[in-house]
């Protein structure tokens, strides 16, 4: 496939760098020559310093006849005349960063479409969704849904008290008859393991389960979590992310945000009717245990750091708070950081690029999810007519090592993989993937 | 205001701005004359001369003085100009009541004051013994100053470009509203015609109701302005049921947002709906309804009498109109407070009405809560927004130095009125009544006939006729002009 991203900011870096792992054609467009030369000696792809507000700059980079064309710039109006520019030039497809969520409504949608703008990403505004799915959906760390509800995959701590620790995924099936999920992966220690029915549980264990909604009493049963309601959330860092976070809690829950910029608070609250804002450092747990951090059941911490964000985030764990978010930037720190106890990272990056990733997976993919902590993806397939998934039972297919299904959907219906299953056309799979082996897996069903 | 200094001060621009008021104001005279020869009322001559006297000054300050000016107007001259025009017109506006010879010179400009500022207060015991044609030149004084003199010079000077907004906001209650139009002269002929069409309306729905044209027409030109002035000292009192129907609508109507109505006519709903003090207006006129009524049932009359009184007293106190009609049979404490609280609340920002206005209590309130919660939060920081669109902080410093001076001109006027002889609580809701435009005190007189102002000393007059003229140009317009910023003669 041949991808030009323009912008080489933390997005466009990131997006760059995996899509060449996926054996994709990357060129990169950037006015700052100094970090692309970066970017081109530690990947395999090409650079184009210069502006991509200009024809000839997109021309020169193949614009004419590209599969794709990602324009993430930290700048919307940029990113928007850029996509517009890189379709009437000839790309077929094109998606463009905002940073307004306003134009994501239907209507605005149309109309940058008609202009040339297939598809329009807004990293924070997916990022403040995941918050806001997290704070309802207290027990998980992660979840994701699949076909608008129908399956969700779930990232579990196991607890101290689970009452599968030290036992096999074998006897956890035998146990519990009625629980009706597929264990696709674990994480531990940073690694990531396809289980199978010997693998045996341990402590702290980061679980990721795909099953229907209806499975999650018993899921929180068997993971040892306890419930917990949500009435106080604190946030740290008026950022987009933050802001867009509060929009879409605030008035259902007391929300209280945090930021240390004066200007920026005055603009927030003007935007936000019913949070408490509050003009402050985060770093100082003074102010924050003086606005009630105790008292608080969710901090969510979004500042422009990543280690403010673990800091503030681990105090907000020792002084009690239930649920912790954090978001980190740096993917090298994801790891350690859910090892030190926080309940979930957020990255603006992997977001963005679990996104993008949909438009990459050789057509058939509906919806991607790149999960933190490993660089695993699962991805929502739908199947092709004449693909060989629908020529033989679920038993039989090849599935590359690495790769394995989490559910299918049928319809309204939803089935769990069974050996001599056989899927038919227009059914959605659930894949769980590692991406050497995403472009085999990808092939089976299209 | 830099420019305010800078520049030397305009003065042919404002004489002939308000010569070309004058002039109007002369062409409306004549008409009446024409009204007083064919109807024989006896007060022809009165209006020969007032029409002459002030065709001349009028012309004089158009053509003469004003001949070479400028089109352009700066914060200075605007503030001059809304002080001059509204003084001079007063001036003129008394001149048929001295000439037809029923009032002497300070009566005569108390009932002109009071009728421009649309207070209606009267010195005039007995109207129905007036000349119709009088009668109806009274009601007319409130009806041209309802929507604002100032307004009514931006309406027919579309070209007076630079300084209009200013003008625009020196009367029309700055209360940062929207403008209908782009251009400022097309809002505000958009204003003045929704204004008229309100008022055709009602005399429509009066005739409809079996009024005289004559009673229509003034009935409706006291109403619309919240003026107050009646045809008879009786009151209301002999109105039929329809009558009252009509007036209690037109009054509630009154106190409503001029550009409210312009949205409700021309279907935009949503601005209608989401309009925070509509919404507060609504809801206050409810709540005190509700209050009275309760009030005077549990003092001892029947409910319909109560209702009746109520819904009547609290539209014509919280649109500032000042209409009055008989009291049940016993008077209730509580109502006399929830009145002298309406009193100052006032109409909607943007209406006819007088008062503090609802959208600055709106905001003082507001802001207020976010006071206490600054107690518990120091740092927080927050904004104060009514529908949805923020009060810029100098915006609301402004509302608290405007509510200030108010509650400062009433106290002050007040006490004045004390040391001319009223008792405290009367002299109190007098001031109150004067400043919020209301008029006729519904405190003043247990009696509950219609208050006169005829019987108060000379000081009280004067008192009464600065504080109607602060409370219709809303403090600041009068008070810039005694500013040194605001020096005429200086450079």
């Amino acid at each position: 496939m041949n991808i030009i991203i323009a912008g080489d900011g933390e997005v466009g870096f990131y997006l760059a760098k995996s899509l060449t792992e996926l054996d994709n054609n990357i060129t990169v467009v950037d006015p700052h020559s100094e970090l692309l030369k970066q970017l081109e000696s530690e990947t395999d792809l090409l650079t184009i310093a210069g502006d991509s507000t200009s024809p000839r700059v997109l021309q020169d980079a193949g614009t004419a006849g590209c599969d794709l064309f990602l324009a993430v710039l930290h700048d919307e109006p940029i990113n928007l005349v850029t996509a517009i520019l890189a379709k009437k030039l000839g790309a077929k497809r094109t998606v463009a960063r905002i940073t307004n969520a306003e134009l994501l409504s239907p209507k605005h949608r149309d109309t940058f479409r008609d202009l040339g703008v297939d598809e329009m990403v807004c990293p924070e505004r997916i990022a403040a969704k995941e918050i806001t799915n997290l704070l309802n959906n207290t027990m998980a760390t992660e979840f994701f849904d699949f076909s608008g509800g129908l399956l969700t995959m779930y990232l579990i701590r196991l607890e101290a008290d689970s009452p599968v620790i030290s036992r096999s995924v074998r006897e956890l099936t035998q146990t519990y008859a009625d629980l009706q999920v597929r264990i696709v992966a674990i994480l531990r220690n940073g690694e990531t393991i396809i289980p199978h029915s010997d693998t045996v549980f341990q402590q702290g264990d980061l679980a990721y389960i795909i099953g229907r909604a209806n499975q999650l009493d018993i899921i929180k049963q068997v993971a040892g979590k306890h419930d917990v309601s949500i009435r106080n959330v604190m946030i740290a860092g008026g950022g987009r992310i933050g802001r867009h976070a509060a929009t879409a809690i605030e008035g259902k829950v007391r929300t209280t945000l945090i930021e240390q910029d004066r200007q920026r608070c005055v603009e927030l609250s003007s935007v936000l009717d019913k949070t408490l804002i509050i003009n402050g450092d985060a770093t100082n747990i003074e102010l924050l245990k003086e606005e009630g951090l105790q008292r608080t059941d969710a901090f969510i911490a979004v500042t422009d750091s990543s280690e403010t964000n673990v800091l503030t985030c681990l105090h907000a764990k020792r002084l009690g708070v239930q649920r912790t978010i954090a978001l980190v930037e740096n993917t090298g720190f994801i790891t350690i950081s859910q090892d030190i106890g926080i309940d979930t990272i957020i990255n603006k990056k992997l977001i963005t690029a679990s996104y993008i990733a949909r438009f990459i997976v050789k057509g058939t993919a509906v919806s991607s999810k790149w999960l933190s902590g490993t660089n695993a993806e699962v991805i929502e397939f739908s199947v092709g007519r004449w693909s060989p998934a629908t020529r033989r039972p679920i038993g039989e297919l090849e599935m590359p090592n690495g790769s394995t299904i989490g559910g299918i959907i049928r319809g309204r219906e939803t089935m769990l993989p069974s050996k001599d299953l056989q899927l038919r056309a227009k059914d959605k799979v659930v894949v769980f993937t590692l991406p050497s082996v995403m472009d085999k897996a990808a092939r089976i069903f299209s | 205001m830099r420019t305010a200094v800078n520049h030397r001060f305009n003065f042919a621009i404002v004489s002939r701005l308000s010569g070309q008021l004058l002039i109007v104001l002369a062409a409306i005279l004549a008409s009446l004359l024409a009204l007083s020869l064919w109807a024989d009322d006896g007060a022809a001559m009165a209006f020969a001369f007032s029409a002459a006297v002030v065709a001349v000054v009028g012309s004089l300050l158009r053509f003469g003085f004003g001949r070479h000016a400028a089109t352009e107007l700066r914060g200075r001259e605007s503030f001059w100009m809304t002080s001059v025009v509204w003084l001079l017109a007063m001036l003129c506006g008394s001149l048929p009541y001295m000439f037809y010879g029923a009032e002497g010179f300070t009566n005569a400009l108390f009932e002109s004051v009071s009728g421009f500022t649309t207070t209606g207060s009267s010195v005039i015991a007995r109207p129905e013994q007036l000349p119709p044609s009088l009668q109806l030149w009274r009601c007319a004084t409130q009806w041209l100053g309802g929507l604002g003199l100032v307004l009514l010079i931006v309406a027919i000077n579309p070209r007076l470009a630079s300084g209009s907004l200013q003008l625009y906001d020196a009367e029309f209650s700055g209360t940062q509203q929207r403008k209908l139009h782009p251009h400022i002269a097309v809002s505000v002929s958009r204003m003045w015609r929704i204004y008229a069409a309100v008022t055709v309306a009602m005399v429509v729905a009066l005739r409809l109701g079996g009024e005289s044209l004559f009673q229509s027409v003034c009935l409706a030109m006291s109403t619309v302005s919240t003026g107050g002035f009646l045809t008879s000292s009786s009151g209301l009192a002999g109105a039929n049921a329809s009558t009252m129907t009509i007036v209690i609508v037109f009054m509630f109507l009154s106190g409503v947002n001029v550009a409210m109505i312009y949205n409700f006519v021309t279907f935009k709903w949503r601005r209608f709906w989401h309009n925070e003090e509509l919404l507060v207006y609504t809801m206050l006129f409810v709540v005190a309804t509700a209050l009275c009524t309760t009030a005077f049932v549990a003092d001892g009359n029947t409910l319909e009498d109560s209702a009746r009184f109520s819904v009547f007293h609290v539209a014509s106190t919280v649109s500032t109109c000042g209409f009055f009609i008989a009291r049940p049979a016993h008077w209730s404490f509580l109502v006399s407070v929830v009145t002298f609280l309406l009193m100052f609340i006032g109409a909607s920002s943007g209406s006819t009405g007088g008062g503090l206005k609802i959208r600055r209590l709106l905001t003082l309130v507001k802001y207020m809560r976010n006071y206490v919660t600054r107690m518990i939060h120091p740092n927080v920081v927050f904004s104060i927004k009514i529908d949805h669109e923020t009060v810029p902080a100098e915006y609301v410093n402004k509302i608290f130095a405007f509510a200030f001076l108010y509650i400062s001109f009433v106290i002050g006027g007040g006490f004045v009125l004390t040391l001319c002889g009223s008792n405290i609580p009367e002299a109190l809701s007098m001031a109150a009544a004067n400043m919020a435009n209301l008029g006729p005190s519904p405190l003043m007189d247990a009696a509950g006939s219609m208050p006169v102002y005829s019987v108060l000393p000379l000081p009280a007059k004067l008192t009464l006729m600065v504080l109607m003229l602060a409370g219709r140009l809303e403090i600041f317009a009068l008070l810039a002009i005694f500013s040194p910023a605001y020096n005429i003669f200086r450079r």
